[in-house]
């Protein structure tokens, strides 16, 4: 029997028992779209994350004070003495609002010495509109760009130039004594995007820091953003050595490259977390198929009898069932896979639209935004998969049914 | 003239649970090119086995089967299911495939044999008109009568020009006006120089073939030969 007659033979078989096939290949379905989803979403997680966090750059270390001590904006000094530092910029974080007319909106009002954070981020840090200026008086205000346009679609809440009524968190509905100061617009930042880079975020407002200290009545600061000469790993743990020790040990010391490591960890883990669920649902499907494909073979006992009856060989049996699971596999597996990545974007679509992707900490704010990805490579391996684990869990079926006495097949009831 | 199949000393004994049950013990037979056998006795008498044990479909305890100079009791699977594919076979209950239409069923035989596709269609179609189902070759397995089913049956049977046919009660399924058309046929075949062995359990059948035997308790009981005589004009 040639190749072909065994593929028509088994196509002819699955035409004719169309219910089993379809329920033996949504089994595969079923497993290769939870695969798919789970894969696809964690790698969009992923990209996303890397492509933000690429904007940290590797040359800058985070400072923060540990539970119970505090740092000073004055530290700075201690800090730019130390070898291998560039600039150190202190960090007051508040959250209050900003106010023109009617409009109030929530903002996280960083004060910053706006001069030196341009010298630490200076890709990141750039006005789209207006200007950051260099001397800047202390009614200066720049902000994010979804604080001048919310919606990204031209509406201004607050024109550069305008004057806005900067608020403490406490001020809302008073605007009483020493609760708010006004401010002038000056700059916009560009669109940061989905995650922030240092403290930038698009739904904040920098005020100089001097403003900060006097608006807010301290002299602690609530991170210190230290630019380095040059991002050797050396100079990064000499320097954090070296902070950690001035400061008695009372301080965290961070580097982006940190982050990275942690957020590889994190994915590496998720990615064994993926093989998990991929080994159980496979397990699943899996035992589905072979009891679809063994009941198959009892059902179809007398066939096989009659095919042996006519000459075919046992390995020409084991052909046509392993076939036929090949082209079960083969449905389930391109089925799945379109199933799994319209999942995939399904979620991500529920998660985009929800507030359970924001987050802030170690000096970074913001929400992920997450695009399921599936490359053409991945999409063509999670269908062979379909195939490999339709056939796997078909092998034992298709070999009862190869080694089948034609005699014992024949006078099957 | 050449025996083209020869039994010696046949023996088959199954075991049944815990039980020994002797199918065949001790069958000596010939079946000449032409021949026309008729294999009798009661159910359980063992003369399945025997038709099994001629189609190489199962092995004997004790004994030889030859098919020409090939001894099948040496034989391994492929070697009997190359022989399988050498002898044609029609079932009690027809055995054709639902999910194939008549043609292809016809056809099936000659795929397994490795028969090109474009030889195997106009063989196929041959039969089919021989049988006299030239008009049915497009239509389902369960579209057809029982009748006509068993006539697709021998015409999967003899698309592969088997060396001999083994017929397992060919009319048992059917009624009586088909049985008798589909035995006009077989004595047509055989006619035609077809080597037939049939197992029947209706001594009326039996005496419709040239020669038969009948089994009794796995042994040849008793064995006859008929004398057709031509009518006078």
């Amino acid at each position: 029997m040639f190749a072909s007659d065994i593929v028509r033979y088994a196509l002819g078989t699955m035409r004719r028992r169309k219910l089993r096939t379809t329920l033996t290949s949504l089994g595969v379905t079923m497993a290769i779209a939870v695969i798919v989803a789970l894969l696809s979403i964690t790698q969009g997680l992923q990209t996303s994350v890397e492509n933000e966090l690429s904007g940290l750059g590797t040359d800058t270390l985070t400072v923060a004070a540990k539970d119970g001590s505090s740092l000073l904006i004055n530290d700075t000094a201690k800090i730019e003495g130390l070898k291998h530092v560039s600039v150190a910029v202190p960090l007051v974080q508040r959250t209050g609002y900003l106010k023109e007319g009617n409009t109030t909106v929530r903002v996280s009002i960083v004060g910053m010495d706006l001069e030196k954070y341009r010298e630490a981020y200076s890709e990141a840090f750039v006005a789209e509109r207006g200007s950051i200026p260099s001397d800047a008086s202390n009614d200066v205000v720049i902000i994010g760009a979804r604080v001048y346009d919310p919606g990204d679609n031209g509406t201004v809440q607050f024109p550069l130039g305008s004057s806005a009524k900067v608020l403490k968190q406490e001020s809302y509905g008073k605007e009483v004594g020493d609760l708010y100061y006004s401010g002038n617009v000056t700059g916009v930042l560009n669109t940061m995007g989905s995650l922030s880079v240092g403290v930038l975020s698009d739904s904040s407002i920098y005020i100089p820091i001097e403003q900060a200290e006097s608006f807010y009545g301290t002299d602690q600061c609530s991170l210190i953003i230290v630019k380095l000469q040059d991002d050797s790993q050396a100079a990064r743990d000499q320097v954090a050595a070296a902070i950690s020790e001035q400061f008695g040990g009372k301080v965290t010391v961070s580097a982006s490259g940190f982050i990275h490591n942690v957020v590889t960890k994190v994915f590496s883990t998720l990615d064994l977390f993926l093989v998990g669920v991929a080994i159980i649902t496979v397990l699943i499907a899996g035992v589905g198929i072979m009891n679809t494909m063994t009941v198959s073979l009892i059902e179809r006992t007398r066939e096989i009898g009659t095919l042996k009856s006519l000459g075919l060989k046992d390995g020409k049996v084991l052909g046509i069932f392993l076939c036929e699971a090949c082209i079960v596999g083969l449905i389930g597996g391109l089925a799945g896979t379109g199933l799994g990545f319209a999942l995939a974007s399904v979620i991500s679509s529920f998660l985009n639209d929800s507030a359970l992707l924001s987050w802030s900490g170690l000096g970074v704010y913001g929400n992920i935004v997450i695009t399921p990805e599936l490359s053409v490579a991945t999409a063509a391996v999670t269908v062979a998969f379909g195939v490999i684990v339709s056939v796997l869990f078909s092998l034992y079926p298709a070999w009862r049914a190869s080694r089948m006495s034609p005699m014992v097949a024949l006078r099957h009831e | 003239m050449a025996a083209l199949v020869r039994v010696q000393g046949l023996c088959k004994t199954y075991l049944s649970g815990n039980v020994k049950v002797e199918a065949l013990a001790g069958i000596d037979l010939d079946i000449y090119p032409g021949d026309f056998l008729a294999i009798s006795g009661r159910s359980g008498c063992g003369k399945s086995t025997l038709l099994a044990m001629l189609g190489a479909l199962d092995r004997p305890t004790e004994g030889k089967v030859f098919i020409g100079d090939v001894d099948l009791t040496t034989l391994d699977d492929a070697g009997l299911s190359e022989i399988r594919s050498k002898i044609g076979f029609v079932f009690q209950s027809f055995n054709l495939f639902q999910n194939l239409d008549v043609v292809e069923n016809v056809e099936l035989g000659m795929s397994i044999s490795n028969v090109p596709r474009a030889k195997r269609r106009s063989k196929a179609v041959f039969m089919l008109e021989l049988v006299g189902l030239g008009d049915r070759m497009d239509h389902r397995p369960n579209e057809l009568s029982g009748g006509q089913q068993q006539r697709v049956a021998i015409a999967r049977a003899l698309a592969r020009d088997p060396a001999y046919l083994l017929l397992d009660e060919p009319t048992g399924n059917l009624d009586s006006r088909s049985a008798i058309e589909i035995l006009r046929l077989i004595q047509q075949l055989n006619r035609r120089g077809a080597t037939i062995v049939m197992v029947t359990h209706d001594p009326a059948i039996a005496r419709q073939a040239g020669r038969s035997i009948t089994i009794k308790d796995g042994k040849i009981d008793s064995r006859s030969t008929t004398i057709k005589v031509s009518p006078r004009r």
